[in-house]
């Protein structure tokens, strides 16, 4: 037991963050999975990776997604090397990126259709015309890489740098898809608050 | 001029992260302003999105999927030899997993904090019931319940006080613990018998001073339940003195204590040393049946 430890920062939202300086430790305990290390690094970040499914697969699914990402998070702590969170988040791509074979390999299962058609063709798709639609349902709409970006960026508040090593693309490249993405997101979403 | 576009982009989003106004980002720009102020409102509309309602559920559901009904025969036969290590991998995590809600969570802050209609209760009580299915030693699951009742009795005492009322069906939840902790003190040898009855008989003796407590605080609103279940924990107390005295042991007379962990053990232990003669599990399995509040 470490109860002497205080290293976690409450963040007033019910989620809590790590003190950076206490990460390295409590990751090597983890690795030897230590029940304490393991529960504050789920405390820490459950509720960001809740946050990222939220917006990258929508409300249904984003619960029982960000619980696969931490059964792997259990199952694969001990080979984990460099930056965690860099690391937790390709866990999560890949949890996506699994799920996205899956349906697609089941055609007999519900699949949305909007992501059928931004994953098959790489076209942004159309809200139909007189619907209202609110930044959600925009993001929903666009490409799963701008979406991507956008989520990582904008809902998860990530840097350039931070998102290059999850994706493995350039800053250079990131920058670009990133005027990309807001202009496209801008485009579905029309003036804010508008009918389109 | 495209690639300055989107340098600049960058550039304002950046400082907007570091404290400024979307109009005086744009203001050092002004060559791009009509361009970039639609993206970057948008990219602030897409920081204010609401927070999910944290639910963990998902991560109960996986690993319930994955790995409890996966449970093989023949590691449980291991795992009766060898309580923990020699369990298969992926009992292991889900020991782990167990560990991590039960003794971490509850520990470090959260899980021991967490209440009914707390987004991680679910959390504890699935763990609680996955920790109860790995244990295979009876003993250790008599311990197992003993702990659960004392937490079904500190999460009501914290729902009180934080003014939600007593919850009625945690506290007959904490009955209903300690009646199985005994429940599975029937297999053990009579020396650990007498133990884990005398450890109940004064769990029971704490839950009764402790709702006696709260019946004297009480408000017109929350005082029949206080009424009913104060009546329910007075019963049990009675029965658990007659199952003592009936097996020889010294029942708690520790009216208006509160109990710390370190005393609870010690005075059982000294409650169960004191026992002149050893409870029979036919002795023992008459009580159980007339079990006041277990629905008999």
């Amino acid at each position: 037991m470490h109860s002497g430890e205080k290293p976690q920062i409450s963040n007033g939202d019910g989620s809590v963050s790590v003190d950076k300086s206490h990460l390295p430790g409590l990751l090597d305990r983890a690795r030897m999975h230590d029940p304490d290390a393991l529960a504050e690094l789920c405390t820490a970040y459950y509720p960001k990776i809740l946050r990222f499914m939220r917006y990258r697969v929508g409300p249904n699914e984003a619960d029982d997604l960000a619980g696969e990402v931490f059964v792997k998070v259990m199952r694969s702590i001990q080979g984990q090397t460099g930056s965690f969170d860099a690391w937790l988040y390709r866990l999560a791509r890949n949890v996506i990126i699994d799920r996205v074979r899956y349906q697609q390999a089941r055609p007999e299962t519900e699949f949305d259709e909007n992501m059928e058609k931004t994953l098959s063709d790489g076209s942004t798709a159309q809200a139909p015309a007189g619907t209202r639609i609110d930044i959600e349902n925009a993001l929903a709409l666009m490409k799963e890489d701008h979406r991507e970006l956008l989520t990582l960026k904008f809902v998860q508040g990530l840097t350039n740098d931070e998102i290059s090593e999850i994706t493995g693309q350039n800053v250079n490249a990131i920058r670009a898809m990133q005027f990309r993405a807001l202009k496209a997101m801008r485009a579905v979403f029309g003036r804010k608050g508008a009918s389109i | 001029m495209k690639h300055n576009v989107e340098t600049i982009l960058d550039l304002c989003i950046a400082d907007m992260r570091s404290g400024k106004s979307l109009d005086a980002v744009l203001a050092s720009h002004p060559e791009f302003a009509t361009e970039l102020r639609p993206l970057l409102e948008m990219s602030l509309d897409l920081a204010q999105l609401p927070e999910p309602q944290p639910s963990i559920n998902g991560l109960m559901r996986a690993l319930a999927h994955r790995y409890l009904p996966q449970r093989p025969q023949a590691a449980a036969k291991r795992f009766f030899r060898f309580p923990f290590y020699s369990a298969p991998m992926l009992l292991r995590v889900v020991a782990s997993i167990a560990a991590i809600f039960l003794i971490g969570w509850g520990v470090s802050f959260a899980s021991a904090q967490t209440v009914p209609g707390d987004w991680m209760y679910p959390v504890k009580r699935i763990v609680e019931r996955v920790k109860l299915a790995l244990t295979i030693n009876a003993s250790n699951q008599a311990e197992l319940r003993i702990s659960f009742s004392e937490q079904r009795m500190s999460e009501a005492v914290r729902k009180y006080e934080r003014g939600e009322g007593l919850d009625d069906a945690l506290l007959r939840s904490m009955l209903e613990e300690s009646r199985l902790a005994i429940q599975e003190a029937l297999s053990l040898d009579p020396q650990e018998r007498a133990y884990m009855i005398s450890r109940v008989g004064y769990l029971s003796a704490h839950q009764k001073n402790m709702i006696e407590t709260v019946k004297r605080t009480a408000d017109a609103t929350t005082r029949p339940v206080a009424e009913a279940i104060g009546n329910d924990c007075t019963q049990r107390m009675k029965w658990m003195e007659g199952m003592m005295q009936d097996m020889e042991m010294t029942p708690p007379s520790c009216s208006g204590c509160w109990w710390t962990p370190q005393s609870k053990v010690s005075s059982a232990k000294e409650g169960a040393s004191e026992a002149k003669g050893s409870p029979s599990k036919k002795q023992m399995q008459r009580w159980m049946d007339n079990c006041p509040g277990c629905g008999n």
